[in-house]
Formats: C-alpha cells, structure tokens, sequence
C-alpha cells in the first residue's frame, strides 16, 4: 500500500513534467502537421538557462525565491526565444515542401542543438543540490516511509495553473480562436484575415514556454542536467502526446499523467531498467486498440 | 449465374451514431443495365455505395452478387476482397488516383491481382521467366485498349496529378475497367464535366453496358445523364428508397418531386429543373 | 533597398545576442564548492556579429541575385545525371572496384562502411520511399543483424556464409513483427511507434545480459576466411570491402528489379493512396509486411557486414541516432534514386568519419548539414521519378 501510494505520487509529478512537454508536440503536430523532433532540445535548453539564470541570480545577492522567481522568467522568455528561432530558421521555410523534410530538419536541429550545448557548457552532467526541501510524511509502515515534498506540490499546482491558464488562453482570447482555426483549415483562416505566420510562431512559442517550466522542475527534481537529457524525455513526452491522441491538449495532459504513472509504477514494482519499454508498450497497446490515442478525433476520412 | 439480378440489396441499414444514413433499404441492379441511385444531398447515396464496395459494414442487411462461382455475400467481405474476388470496381466522388505515377501506371497497378498470381507473388519477375513477361504484355495489353477507348493514349507516360479534371475521371474509369469487374460502381462521374463531356459520358457509359454486358450503378446529380441512360432509378431520401422505376417513371412521381423541392405538391414544376428532369428535350 | 537589409541585418544580430546570452554568456562550472558561472559575455558579442554579418551577405547575395535565373549547380547536375545515369552508375562501380588498389587500408575501411550504409538507404528507401511507411526505428533490423549474425558465428560456428543470410532472415522476422502492430496506424503514429520499437530494442540488447553481453556488447567476432584460412588484416579489409561491393550490386539488381514488377508498384500505390488500393483489390496488409520484410532483410544483412567489420559490436552503435541518420540518407538522396542514395551516404557518412578529430563539432556539422540541405533542396539531391513503364516499351 505504501509503496503504491508513493509510486502514485511520484508517478503524478513525472506526468506533471511530461504532460507540459506533450503540450508543445501535440500543439504543433495539430497546427501544421508536424513532428517537431527539436522540441526535447527546447525542453533541455530550458533546463539550462533555468539553472543559469538560478545561479545569476542567487550570486547577485538574492534569496532563494527571488532565484526561482528569475529563473522562472528567465527561462520562459529565453526559451520562447530560442523555439521561435528554430521555427524561423528550420521549418518555415519548409512548409510548403514535401513532408519528410520538415521532419529531416527537426533531427538536424535537434543534433545541433544538443551538441551546442555540449559545446558551450562541457559535457559533464550539472549537478545541483536539492533547493525546495522538506515535506510531508503521509504514512509509515515497516519503516516505509511515504513523503509528498514541497516540491512536488508546487510542481503539480504550476501544471495546473498553467494549464488553466493555457486553456483560457486557447478557448477565450482572440489569440486562441485563430490558433484553433489554423488548426483547422489553414488556408481559409489565411483568407479570413488570420497572421497563419505569426499564429504558427506563437504556438511554438507557446509550446517552447511550457517546456521551458517543466525544464526549471526538471533541475529542481533531478538537479542532474545534462546536454541529453532533451532526447529520452522528448519521445516519452511525444508518445505522450500520442498516446492522449495528438492534437488534444486535455489528451496531452492524460497522455503524460498515464507515462508518469507507467514508469513510476513499473520501477517500483519491477525494475527500472526496462520502464522505458513499458511506456513504449502501453503506447502500443493502447494504439491497437484506439488508433487515434485515448481522445484523439477519429480520422473521419470521406471515402 | 443463377439468372436472377447481379446485385441485390435487402433491407440494409447504416447507422452512425446517433445518424441512420440508410434506412431498410433494398433494390436490385441487373447485369447488362445501367442503375442510378439518385438523391438530394446527404440521402445516403454515397454511403449506400460504400456498403456495397466494403468500406463500411452496415449494422443490418444482406448485400448478394450473384458471380459465376456462386453467389457472394458482400455486406461482410473486406474492401479489397470485394474488389478482388467479387468484381465490383467502382470510382470515388474526389478523385483518388496516384497522383504521382503515370495513367498507364495506373492501369496497370489495377490489374494487379493477375499479374501476382501469374508472376507468383512477382517471384516469377524476379527470375525474368516468360510466365511474367506474357502476363505483363497481356496487362498492358488491356491497359491500351481502355486507354485507346477512353481517348487517353496520347497521355499514357505522363503523370496522373497533370492531367486536367475531365481526364482524370475518364482515367479513374478506366482504372476501375482495368480489373474487369463484374459490376461497375461509379460516384458522380459527371461531377464538373461539360455538357459537352457529359454527353461524351453518356455514349461510354452506354457503349460499355452493350459491349461488356456488365451491370453498372451510378451515383449521379447531373439529370440529364441520369434521364438519359438510366435502364432504372432507386430514388433515396433521408437514407430511405422514396421510389423506384424507369426515368419515365421516376420523373412523374410526386414522391420524388416533393423530395427535391419541398413540400408544396401543387406547383409545377419551375421551367429549368422541368427541363432538367427530362419534361424538356432529353440529352 | 540597403538601408532594409542593414536593419534586418541589425536586428537578427539582436536575436543572436539574446539567443547567445544564457548558453554561451556563461558558462556553468563544476567544482568542489558547487556550481557556479564563468562569464564570457565577450563570446555573445562575437556572435551577435557573426550572425549580423552572416545575414547581411546574404540579404546581398539574393539581392544581386533577384531577377536572374541562376540554376542550381545541383538541378543542373540533376538533370544531366537523369540523361546519363546508367553511364554514372557504371563510372562509379568501376571506381568502387578499382578502390582497394588506390587507397589505404584506413579509406578501403571507411569505404566498406559507405556501402553498408547504402544498403541500408536502399532497404529502408523500400518501406519508405516505396511504400510510404515513415519507419523511424529502422537501426532496430540493423541491430538485429549484427546480433544474430554475432551469436550464430560464435555460438554454433556457422561460416560467414551462412550466418550473413541467416542474420537477414531474423531481421525479416522482426520486421514482421513490427508490421503487425502498425497495419492500422496512420502515418505519423505508425512513425512513434516504430521509433519506439527502435529504442525497446536497444534496451533489451543493453539490458538482457546473458544473451547480449549488456552495454559492452559482445567482442571477438569471428572474422570471415577464405576456403577456411584465416587471413591477415591487409587482406582481410579488402576482402570484406569486395564481398560487401558484390553484395551491394546484387541488391541494387534486385531492388531496380522489385520496383519493375507488381510488387513494387504495389509499394508505390499504397504510399500514393492506400483507399484507392483497396478499391482495386490490392490488400494493404500484405503489402506493409512484405515492405517492412524485406527493408528488415536488407538491414540485417547490412548488420553482419557491419559485424565483421568491426569484430565487435555494442547497443550504443544502434540508437535513435542511427535510424535517424540512415532516414536522413534516404530523404537526402531524394526518395527513390538508387544513386542518389549513395551520394548521400558518401556526404553524411564518408566525410563525417573522414574528420573523426573533430569529434564534437563532427556531429554539430552533420546536424546543421541535415538542417542546410533541407532548406537548400527539399526534395533531395536527385529527385523526380520515371515510370517504371512505358506505353511503348519496356525502359
């Protein structure tokens, strides 16, 4: 039961962070169809410039709220920054090209970008010490402890304010009703007077902000950082996205929540060595059975 | 043959969720006849078609084609088994070719069913045996012939996605006469053709219900090919048959006049869909 | 107007900067008291005016440009190569065979591996190219070849030429067993979880010890012997090199072959429109798994080339970034060209190993050579398709 309870926790706040990272792929592959391989890199550089801008700050003389606090906005800003080049750069110019390039590109901005990184910050992992510490312990049993930290509450109530937030955004704001719209029919929101190119940039950005949160929790969680870490989140947060049914935000969130989940219990009840695998089955097995993901919009195709 | 209609359709019903597209619906398409479905948009035309080419399964219903080897239920046959072994071919309502290969391409992929079994599974190719060479000259032998018959020859090596629209449906026909099918399905072929294309339609259509004695059912807005060739029309509305009967027939029938224009019986016709209908000059 | 492109130019130095802050502005440094940062801000500022200038050459350059029809050196290539191909096929393999009396052993090496690397272009350019299934796990077969290819040598001593075939058919096993699931997967799902098939695969291959050796992989390969002498490394390279080249035109021959017969314009239907195919009785299952089989086979074979080749393998040879580059290959090459499949395995595999020193900026310049290409030529080197008939003859 303990173990359970803690497996439940933890797996919660994984999803949490997969879920922020989902949001991005699922949003993009909805607009213009595209995986964008990069996006774990995004989700990395988040994780770096959260940390640097940490630091900064603290050695500035700050506390540590005011560290988090500027390493939160630092991070979202620099980060939208840095997905709204790569689109720029490596996929506008693709759009209209046959369907495999975008995704070619993807890969190459990905490479680039991790060894960018490995470049300019060494290759070593970044260690951080715990900041956010202490918590709550729920139960004891046999001297088994289940704890729910701090940190982990602030991760899953950030999720949920920012999804509140995003949902707002996306249902309520002129903002959302074109993103929605070029989702839909690209060309006929262009002849209605929707910016196609600036909606696009925005959701990259968007997406980039998301993940550049869930790289701040990431060092906080983990605090081991390093140039790879972009790669094996980002196929989880996209089978994630697939998995929910690509092009569902609320999908993205599930999908995320239910690889939290995965890997967190098969760890704890198996091992850890294969819990990737187990993700990647579930994604299988949910796929056999619902080809579009959990709420994915089955492909109405007129025969 | 059994000497009863090619195909028959008893009480089939197709529902989509909350939707019924077609409702109890039965009638029967001879050999040797041209049968038109015909409807105001939304009546479950296209759907009906799909029941019987196998890309939908409909909840209730029997679909029979009564085919040299025996008669063969459709309504649980897969898509392409329907295609393969029951020889019904048919067209689609937006043009699916492969856009990227050539018209004899095309053709040619049609009748692949033969040229795997003569080539065994393209082993036979593989080892350069006469068994294939033979297949593929007889393949392409009856790619020209509908090429030559539908006025496409001259494009045969170009690529589908250039040729212009009236083009592209008369090599989406062809196509589907490349499998040599029993019972030809054809959805809207006249959708965006001139009157002048139209007529040329119309001879086809025709010319290959005489010659190739096959039974063909067609999904058609445009009347005057409907009036103009039809041997029989099932008229749907709401997924259900409203009537049934020769043009003659249908287009008298208050039923079908009260489907197309609304519920007042008593006014005449207007002068163009008069016309239309076939009270006028019949192309 | 110039003054336009000055801002332009101005302003994407102003990203640049703002890009390069964080990432290059500091640096983090590990030491015994912790993290902390080192500050080159000096570095943002090179950068800013690297890319300002990058920019402004060329807002010139397509402005001296605009209104002149400047043929791409490569569309002219193209389209002399599309006359003269079968005459640029042949100058290659008679290069290809002169090879080993040319060079040194280190380029007849690196030479072999180009050409495992075109057999895995063709293979995957067959699920692909042909038949339009986005695998992105293909290193998976590759991996399984290797594997299979390894355990059969040293566990019941087979000769290389029985394990090379044998290697292809496991592989073709497990391609099957991958088409199984996807058959009703739509595209872009088909693609996560092929890619998820790739990564399952490296894991088990690290993790199941007993059976692959782990993370070091498994060493000690038996190397191939001539009528069951054992040959001295000289030799040995270029007598691998040769098989490889032989084996290389074979399925050149047969995959030139595939696409001439149903099969491969099967292949080609089902990538072109999958609704249509079934309307004309061509059955979709049949089709991927013979696709994927086939691709699978030939990354097998290519897997105990491979094998033999290095005498030792290990499952970080086979990662995402494999299966990503043996795509990139084929998308490069433009899907579809045999030749130009080669062309770019020689571009992203020869020149890469070629500059092996340059170890960390080797792998930024093929990431950012995948990113330029693209751009550059969307398609892919040598693009365009030929009927594989014609009404008035055979090609």
């Amino acid at each position: 039961m303990e173990l359970f309870l803690q497996q439940l926790i933890n797996g919660v706040t994984l999803g949490a962070i997969y879920g922020l990272i989902a949001i991005g792929y699922t949003m993009v592959y909805g607009i213009i169809g595209m995986i964008n391989f990069a996006h774990g890199e995004i989700y990395m550089l988040g994780a770096f410039i959260a940390l640097i801008a940490y630091l900064g700050a603290t050695t500035l003389g700050g506390g540590v709220a005011f560290g988090l606090f500027a390493a939160l906005l630092a991070t979202m800003l620099f980060t939208s920054l840095w997905g709204w080049a790569v689109e720029r750069v490596a996929y506008r110019p693709l759009r209209r090209a046959p369907r495999l390039a975008p995704l070619i590109s993807a890969i190459g901005m990905s490479i680039v970008l991790q060894n960018f990184t490995q470049i300019t910050q060494g290759a070593r992992v970044k260690p951080l010490p715990p900041v956010i510490r202490g918590g709550f312990t729920l139960m004891e049993d046999h001297g088994f402890r289940v704890e729910l930290s701090y940190l982990q509450i602030a991760i899953v109530a950030l999720t949920v304010v920012l999804m509140l937030a995003f949902t707002w955004v996306i249902t309520r704001t002129p903002l959302g009703r074109a993103q929605r719209a070029t989702e839909q029919d690209m060309k006929m929101a262009a002849l209605l007077g929707v910016d196609v190119d600036r909606t696009i940039s925005l959701t990259f950005v968007i997406g980039a902000a998301l993940a550049s949160v869930a790289g701040l929790m990431v060092t906080l969680y983990y605090g081991v950082n390093d140039f790879y870490m972009g790669f094996l989140a980002g196929i989880k947060a996209f089978s994630a996205a697939v998995l929910g049914g690509i092009g569902s935000l609320p999908g993205a969130m599930l999908g995320g929540l239910a690889i939290g989940l995965i890997e967190a219990f098969w760890s704890g009840y198996f091992s850890s060595d294969y819990k990737d695998v187990a993700a990647f089955a579930a994604l299988v097995l949910v796929l056999l059975f619902r080809p579009t993901g959990l709420l994915g919009r089955p492909d109405v195709e007129k025969i | 043959m059994t000497g009863g209609p090619l195909l028959r359709v008893e009480h089939v019903s197709m529902r989509f969720g909350g939707l019924l597209a077609v409702n109890d619906l039965s009638f029967d398409a001879e050999a040797g006849r041209i049968t038109a479905v015909i409807g105001p948009n939304g009546a479950g035309k296209t759907t009906l078609f799909n029941c019987i080419t196998g890309f939908y399964k409909p909840q209730v219903g029997r679909i029979t084609l009564d085919h040299p080897k025996g008669p063969l239920l459709l309504e649980r046959m897969s898509d392409h088994r329907i295609a393969a072994e029951a020889g019904v071919a048919r067209t689609f309502q937006n043009i699916r070719l492969f856009p990227r290969m050539s018209v004899l391409e095309n053709l040619i992929v049609a009748q692949h069913t033969r040229l795997m079994r003569a080539s065994w599974f393209s082993l036979a190719g593989l080892l350069g045996l006469a068994r294939y060479r033979d297949a593929e000259a007889q393949a392409v032998a009856t790619a020209r012939r509908w090429l030559d018959r539908l006025g496409l020859t001259p494009h045969a090596d170009e690529e589908a996605a250039a040729l212009p629209y009236g083009m592209q449906r008369r090599l989406e026909i062809a196509r589907a006469l490349c499998t040599g099918p029993l019972l030809l399905c054809l959805d809207e072929p006249a959708a965006g053709l001139n009157p002048r294309e139209s007529a040329e339609l119309n001879r086809l259509l025709i010319d290959i219900r005489d010659q190739e004695g096959i039974g063909l059912l067609l999904i058609e807005h445009d009347m005057s090919v409907v009036m103009g060739i039809s041997d029989r029309i099932v008229v749907l509305d709401y997924g259900k048959k409203i009537a049934e009967g020769t043009p003659d027939h249908i287009r008298h029938d208050p039923a079908v006049i009260r489907a197309y224009l609304g519920e007042s019986e008593d006014e005449d016709l207007p002068p163009e869909v008069a016309a239309d209908v076939g009270e006028g000059d019949p192309c | 107007m110039l003054r336009d492109a000055v801002i332009d130019s101005l302003l994407a130095g102003l990203v640049a900067a703002l890009l390069a802050l964080p990432m290059i502005g500091f640096r983090l440094v590990d030491s015994a008291t912790g993290l902390s940062l080192a500050p080159r801000l000096d570095w943002v500022a090179w950068a800013a005016l690297a890319v300002a200038a990058g920019r402004f050459a060329l807002n010139l350059a397509r402005r001296a440009l605009a209104g002149r029809e400047v043929p791409a050196p490569v569309a002219l290539l193209s389209a002399r190569l599309a006359g003269a191909r079968p005459a640029f096929g042949w100058a290659m393999i008679a290069v290809a065979v002169a090879l080993p009396f040319l060079a040194n052993r280190q380029v007849v090496g690196i030479a072999t591996l180009v050409l495992i690397y075109v057999m895995l272009g063709w293979g995957l350019n067959i699920v692909v190219g042909l038949a339009g299934l986005l695998c992105l796990g293909y290193a998976a077969f590759y991996a399984v070849g290797a594997y299979a290819y390894a355990l059969l040598a040293q566990h019941w001593q087979l000769s290389f030429w029985v394990g090379m075939p044998l290697a292809g058919l496991v592989a073709a096993v497990f391609g099957l067993a991958l088409g199984f699931p996807v058959l009703r997967l739509r595209g872009d799902y088909l693609a996560i979880v092929t890619l998820g098939f790739g990564e399952t695969v490296r894991i088990v291959l690290r993790n199941w010890q007993e059976v692959t050796g782990g993370p070091r992989g498994l060493s000690d390969i038996p190397r191939p012997t001539l009528f069951g002498l054992a040959m001295p490394p000289e030799q040995r390279v270029i007598f691998i090199y040769f098989v490889v080249l032989a084996l290389v035109l074979v399925v050149n021959a047969v995959v030139l072959r595939l696409r001439r017969l149903p099969i491969g314009r099967a292949w080609e239907a089902l990538r072109e429109d999958e609704t249509a195919c079934r309307s004309l009785g061509l059955d979709p299952t049949l089709l991927k798994l013979s696709a994927f089989a086939i691709g699978a086979a030939l990354a097998g074979i290519a897997g105990s080339f491979f094998a033999i080749r290095q005498g030792f393998i290990s499952p970080e040879s086979f990662s995402f970034m494999e299966s990503a580059a043996i795509l990139a290959i084929v998308v490069l090459g433009g899907m579809g060209s045999q030749i130009g499949v080669v062309l770019a395995a020689l571009l992203l595999v020869g020149l890469p190993e070629w500059f092996r020193e340059l170890q960390q900026y080797r792998m930024l310049a093929f990431g950012g050579a995948m990113v330029l290409i693209m751009l550059w030529r969307p398609s892919g080197l040598l693009s365009g398709r030929d009927p594989t008939i014609l009404l008035g003859g055979r090609k």
